[in-house]
């Protein structure tokens, strides 16, 4: 079976320069701080981060144990530039694996910023299989956009 | 040979349907396809709920924990040790969920008490000494073999025949109704025939698979869940993490050991669980928050098993399966499948179960297990299905250094008998 791919995207704009916003996601170890439902984390190196998460897959699902499941993944930063970052998203979770390559576009507003983001999403085929009883669609793309609001958050701090 | 019923499954759910359907006055058959015990019943965690877990997120199953709890602590004394739970408060995020804990817990009416941290500390000189807060409730354990075979016993002498090494493997169809069964006989490797007018697919993670015997199209999910067993038993409670229900947060102290779960994870087929060393990892460090010490001690063993996540066109699980289902077919007829449940409302699913077959035998006697004595509360006093050599092998275990390690190996012998005779009264040599 091939794996499914899942892509999202959204664009808002915050109160920052885009200095200070490609300061925050081209550090990791400040990044990671700023995503929700971390429970613990290690930096690796620069680029490189093992991270726990706790997932919340919401209480419609029957088994209890299966609701908020920890999830253990690598977040590395496979590329920075000038106004573009990619992160690489590596995880099992529920036993399966998944991948995420998250890319966030910072463009200068003269003060504020504008930032794109566009994350796709592949999920093993386990996770696929149990898309029959979760809706893991929704549940990536709030994952992706809990992330985006956590860098948010933490730059309007 | 015909029966009244046959039962699918010899976990906890088939073999306390067995036990009431039997003391309801039915003739009843319980197929096993390996030992009783061998599914999931027989590799839980060993917890017998209070409830209290599920009081935020899953009220009514929690109202049903501690009743059944309640119950199962009268019915079967011997099989179960009044050890009282801790929740306990190791972050923030934990310490906000306190008030939504305890509302839950007086709506569900589950007996609690805000313990000072003191206090607890002196009493779980093991707990973790950053703990914030602590919350005690009626969690006890259940030794799983233990009842499991008391049930069948009881069932057995009730009337019900136990057979073992039974496998459905199809059933033969007669416009919408099953008109036999077929197993096969894992000792032999024939095919042999059964009727009965009801059949109770009780199958647990397998259910799916002997619906789909029957023509029923289910869609199942086998997820797994690992348990990792430590040296020493390090709490007299059974220690739980104070946050909504989610993987790695409950210490069970069983017999002399620790046991620590669950993960949770998909897999393709129930028959084959793998464990992998970064379960084990992942429970020792989720476990070590609550009781530090655990990261120390040596870890004896793993073992996993299966709940299912259940699809049926027409039929909605997710309201339903909270905490558990019965479903009464419309094709065939005269099949009923229960999805779900946990060890400890075992008990309950029976009566359930068996409400919905008598009511098909048109049948209005109701379920009296809730005020049965399981047989093995008085255990040495009543061996009567064991031969002359057994029986003072048994006894031997009375008054001995060994009594209490003693039972459930008494207990095995009788189930031993008891799957024998079974087989010797079906013909099934
Ligand atoms: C990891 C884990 C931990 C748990 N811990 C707890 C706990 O601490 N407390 C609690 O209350 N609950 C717990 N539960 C839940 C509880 O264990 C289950 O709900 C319960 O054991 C299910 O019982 P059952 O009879 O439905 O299934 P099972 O015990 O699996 O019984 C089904 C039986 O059917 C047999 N069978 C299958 N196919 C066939 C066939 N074709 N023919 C004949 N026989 C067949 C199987 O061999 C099996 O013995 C836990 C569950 C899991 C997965």
């Amino acid at each position: 079976m091939m794996s499914k791919e899942l892509r999202y995207s959204g664009s808002f704009t915050v109160n920052k320069p885009r200095e200070e916003v490609m300061d925050l996601i081209t550090d990791l170890s400040r990044a990671v701080e700023c995503i929700p439902n971390v429970v613990n984390h290690e930096v690796l190196d620069r680029n490189k981060a093992r991270v726990r998460f706790r997932v919340d897959l919401g209480d419609e699902v029957p088994i209890a144990e299966l609701r908020r499941i920890t999830t253990d993944a690598t977040i590395e930063i496979v590329s920075a530039a000038n106004d573009e970052v990619r992160y690489k998203v590596d995880g099992r979770a529920a036993g399966s694996a998944i991948s995420i390559l998250l890319m966030i576009r910072v463009l200068d507003k003269g003060g504020s910023s504008q930032i794109d983001w566009d994350a796709t999403a592949n999920l093993g085929k386990l996770l696929q299989m149990m898309g029959r009883f979760i809706n893991i669609d929704s549940l990536v793309k709030k994952i992706s956009e809990d992330t985006i609001n956590g860098f948010i958050n933490c730059l309007s701090r | 040979m015909g029966f009244d019923v046959v039962v699918v499954g010899g976990g906890v759910n088939g073999l306390f349907t067995a036990l009431d359907l039997s003391l309801r006055g039915f003739k009843v058959l319980l197929l096993e396809r390996g030992s009783v015990g061998s599914g999931t019943s027989g590799r839980m965690h060993g917890l017998l709920h209070s409830g209290a877990r599920y009081v935020v997120t899953d009220p009514r199953a929690a109202v049903e924990c501690i009743e059944e709890n309640r119950i199962m602590a009268r019915i079967a004394p011997h099989a179960i040790e009044d050890t009282g739970g801790y929740f306990v408060a190791i972050d923030k995020d934990d310490l906000d969920f306190q008030e939504e804990f305890i509302s839950g817990l007086r709506r569900a009416n589950i007996d609690f008490r805000i313990v000072d941290v003191g206090e607890a500390l002196r009493e779980e000189p093991n707990l973790n000494p950053e703990v914030k807060a602590v919350v005690e409730v009626p969690d006890k354990v259940v030794f799983a073999r233990d009842l499991l075979f008391s049930v069948a016993i009881s069932a057995y002498r009730e009337g019900a025949l136990i057979a073992q090494n039974m496998e459905v493997v199809g059933f033969e169809l007669n416009g919408d109704k099953i008109a036999s069964i077929k197993v096969k006989d894992g000792y032999t490797n024939d095919v042999r025939r059964v009727e009965s007018d009801v059949v109770v697919n009780a199958a647990g993670p397998w259910a799916g698979h002997v619906a789909s015997l029957a023509g029923v199209a289910v869609d199942v999910m086998p997820t797994m869940g690992v348990m990792v067993v430590y040296q020493r038993r390090l709490t007299k409670r059974v220690i739980n993490r104070m946050r909504k229900p989610s993987d790695g947060d409950i210490l069970v102290p069983y017999g002399s050991t620790s046991i620590m779960g669950t993960t949770a994870a998909i897999i393709e087929d129930p028959d084959s669980v793998s464990i992998s060393d970064e379960d084990v990892e992942f429970l020792t460090s989720e476990g070590s928050q609550m009781v530090p010490l655990l990261a120390k001690i040596n870890v004896i063993r793993a073992y996993a098993s299966v709940r299912p996540l259940i699809k049926i066109p027409g039929v909605d699980t997710r309201e339903a399966t909270r905490d558990f289902m019965v479903i009464k077919h419309e094709k065939p007829s005269n099949m009923v499948t229960v999805i779900g449940g946990k060890f400890t409302t075992g008990r309950l699913v029976g009566e359930r179960l068996s409400d919905e077959v008598a009511k098909m035998l048109g049948s209005a006697k109701p379920s009296i297990t809730r005020d049965y004595k399981l047989f093995g509360a008085n255990l040495y006093e009543d061996l009567g299905e064991l031969d002359g050599s057994l029986r003072s092998l048994a006894l031997s275990f009375r008054g001995s250094i060994d009594e209490d390690r003693g039972r459930v190996a008494v207990l095995t012998l009788l189930m031993g008998e008891v799957a024998r005779d079974s087989r010797r009264r079906l013909g099934w040599l």
